[in-house]
């Protein structure tokens, strides 16, 4: 018995087509992933990444072209997906649409052969665990969205998989509803213990709910680790600009430990990186400041330039601010906070600080 | 203040005319296509109520004619000869025009767009080519002709009819329900018979209605491949015309108008009691 609920090793899918016609398409790209039971882990990506094909894979929809996927430390390779100890919630919810609430919640049961009063009790208790079971007798087209989307979980949760796969379930909701199942979503997960692999676009949805996240780009996964690593550490630029707004900032190692930004030179470690190799350096805009602040930690940053715009969005106000190098970036100042520069106006002269602690260097 | 009005006094025309003349030009159009449809039948169905011989001369009111049809002895047996030939011959094409429907829409496999298009070849041959090809197949077979040559070849022109229906609706059946069907852990006969299946009950019963719609009322196929004693309906109607057109035929055909309507109710009632319920 392992520990790990889904481990991937070099798995690689391509589509090829059946003419031959077009070339190959690599929807996914050796990508080696382990996932740890009990564990709410997360594919986040933009369309096209090819995290819906991973998920589908472990599902057993999609077979890879190369590489080996296990479950429970079994290789799955070649194993059907009505043979898989996993059961998914689909994206459209996939209800059966000539069956009722409780016909689609049971029907795992149903073709697994389980015998009529314990299928009746577990069908129930699903669904008072997802509260629809007052909605037993009802056929899907007479659910709303956010009903329909507890009725697949409960169809689903029923079959007690030891790994359940989510394509983007909330994608059809609307936002408050959204944020309500998100919560509830992982409180439920929590209750159960059991693996959860969840597939969003969203990166506000990934990082309230995962306990880790691996973010995908063209088929590969960049990085994998907690929300605040992601958040805070990224290791790639697309995952830098990808989670939360970004800025970028051109600079240049001159020699071991200094950076040339514009016409400033600023210290920071520069390990692994060869002298005179262009990087980019990502802040993000809440981490800029008007006014110089005190920090322990490490020394300041100082970047002059002129303010361009200045945007309410109600909890905060954004700056656009050009530098004298050229480059525009955005500044989050939150409106209830101690640092409002009330004075600054629209092509007004100013200057940025930022500890050097928070700026991440990106070489790729 | 006086308001002028932005339209020249020829825009103005045009669109009255656009209005009241273009407007209901189409509707008039469609009012006489289906006067030229249905007056024909209407006026079959009255005069198999005619107490005289005469499909023309309008003489008085009667049920006879009807007593009549259910009288002759050979016109009930064509009747059974083409229902059990629709039936048999529907349900034949119906099964096999399913089954490749699904592998069309849910297989990929060699050949397949050619084999899809192929199929259609029955509708745009002509009947009687095929026919008469089928014809000299089966006499080079030896097979006798009889209910097994004319069930085959309904069910060769009636296959594409059946494809083309269940096709259309397999191809809008959404392919993640069998997919969660195979993750809920259904093997591939119990996806077919607890989901395709019954989501695609109701093109299936079209189709078959259809099928033996056309099977019923076939005459070129039936003419090539009846045999002796197994002369359908058509065919029967044909030979009784050359002995004088009586309104015992009338009445043979406001019974057949009479069956169609019913199949279609029976088809339409599904729907109408699925509307109501929403």
């Amino acid at each position: 018995m392992s520990d790990i609920a889904v481990e991937l090793r070099n798995v690689s899918k391509s589509f090829g087509s059946t003419s031959g016609a077009t070339a190959e398409i690599n929807a996914v790209s050796d990508i080696n992933l382990a996932i740890p039971n009990g564990e709410f882990f997360t594919l986040l990506g933009p369309s096209g990444c090819g995290k819906t094909t991973t998920l589908r894979m472990i599902a057993g929809f999609e077979q890879p072209t190369a590489g080996a996927l296990l479950i429970r430390g079994q290789n799955m390779n070649g194993v059907p997906a009505h043979l898989r100890p996993v059961n998914t919630v689909f994206q459209s919810y996939a209800l059966f649409p000539h069956l009722n609430v409780a016909d689609n919640v049971g029907f795992g049961l149903d073709v697994k052969g389980v015998a009529k009063p314990e299928r009746q009790s577990r069908v129930l208790e699903a669904l008072k665990l997802v509260q629809m079971d007052h909605m037993i007798g009802r056929k899907p087209s007479e659910l709303s969205g956010g009903q329909q989307q507890r009725v697949a979980l409960a169809r689903a949760l029923v079959n007690r998989p030891s790994v359940l796969l989510l394509d983007e379930p909330f994608g059809a909701l609307d936002l408050k509803l959204r944020k309500e199942m998100q919560i509830e979503l992982k409180h439920m997960q929590r209750r159960l213990g059991i693996t959860f692999i969840f597939v969003t676009h969203d990166q506000e949805e990934a990082l309230t709910m995962s306990d880790r996240i691996a973010v995908m780009h063209k088929g590969r996964v960049l990085q994998v680790d907690d929300p605040v690593g992601i958040y805070e550490r990224p290791t790639t630029l697309f995952g830098a600009g990808f989670i939360g707004e970004m800025n970028f900032l051109k600079a240049r190692l001159i020699e071991n430990g200094r950076f040339a930004i514009g016409d400033r030179t600023i210290a920071l470690p520069s390990t692994g990186i060869a002298p005179g190799a262009e990087v980019t350096l990502a802040l993000r805009p809440e981490a800029l400041s008007f006014a110089p602040f005190e920090n322990a930690k490490a020394p300041l940053l100082q970047l002059d330039g002129t303010l361009q715009e200045s945007i309410y969005i109600g909890t905060d106000r954004r700056y656009q601010v050009r530098l004298d190098s050229g480059e525009t970036v955005f500044v989050r100042i939150q409106n209830s906070g101690r640092h409002i520069p009330a004075h600054l106006s629209n092509g007004d002269r100013c200057s940025l600080y930022c500890c050097t602690a928070d700026i991440r260097i990106l070489t790729e | 203040m006086s308001e002028t009005s932005v339209l020249t006094q020829g825009q103005k025309t045009r669109i009255w005319i656009e209005a009241n003349l273009l407007g209901r030009l189409a509707p008039a159009v469609t009012l006489l296509a289906y006067l030229f449809l249905f007056v024909p039948i209407v006026v079959l169905v009255a005069y198999s109520f005619n107490a005289s011989r005469s499909t023309v001369v309008w003489s008085g009111f009667t049920f006879d004619w009807y007593g009549e049809v259910f009288k002759d002895r050979g016109l009930r047996q064509a009747l059974q000869v083409s229902a059990i030939i629709a039936f048999v011959s529907a349900l034949v094409s119906t099964a096999i025009g399913a089954l490749t429907a699904l592998a069309i829409v849910r297989r990929r496999f060699p050949g397949r767009d050619a084999l899809a298009t192929l199929l259609l070849a029955p509708m745009v041959l002509p009947e009687i080519v095929m026919a008469v090809a089928l014809l000299v197949f089966m006499v080079a077979l030896n097979i006798t002709l009889g209910y097994f040559s004319m069930i085959v070849s309904h069910v060769l022109i009636t296959v594409p009819f059946a494809t083309l229906i269940v096709r259309a609706a397999a191809a809008s059946l959404d392919r993640r329900l069998e997919e969660a069907a195979a993750d809920l852990g259904a093997n591939e006969w119990q996806i077919f018979w607890r989901v395709t299946f019954p989501l695609l009950l109701p093109p299936i019963v079209t189709a078959f209605l259809l099928a033996a719609t056309l099977s019923f009322d076939n005459f070129v196929m039936s003419t090539f491949t009846s045999g002796v004693g197994t002369t359908p309906l058509p065919l029967r109607i044909y030979s009784m015309l050359k002995l004088g057109i009586t309104p015992k035929i009338n009445a043979l055909g406001a019974l057949m108008v009479l069956l169609n309507v019913l199949v279609v109710v029976a088809v339409m009632g599904r729907h109408l009691k699925l509307i109501l319920k929403k």
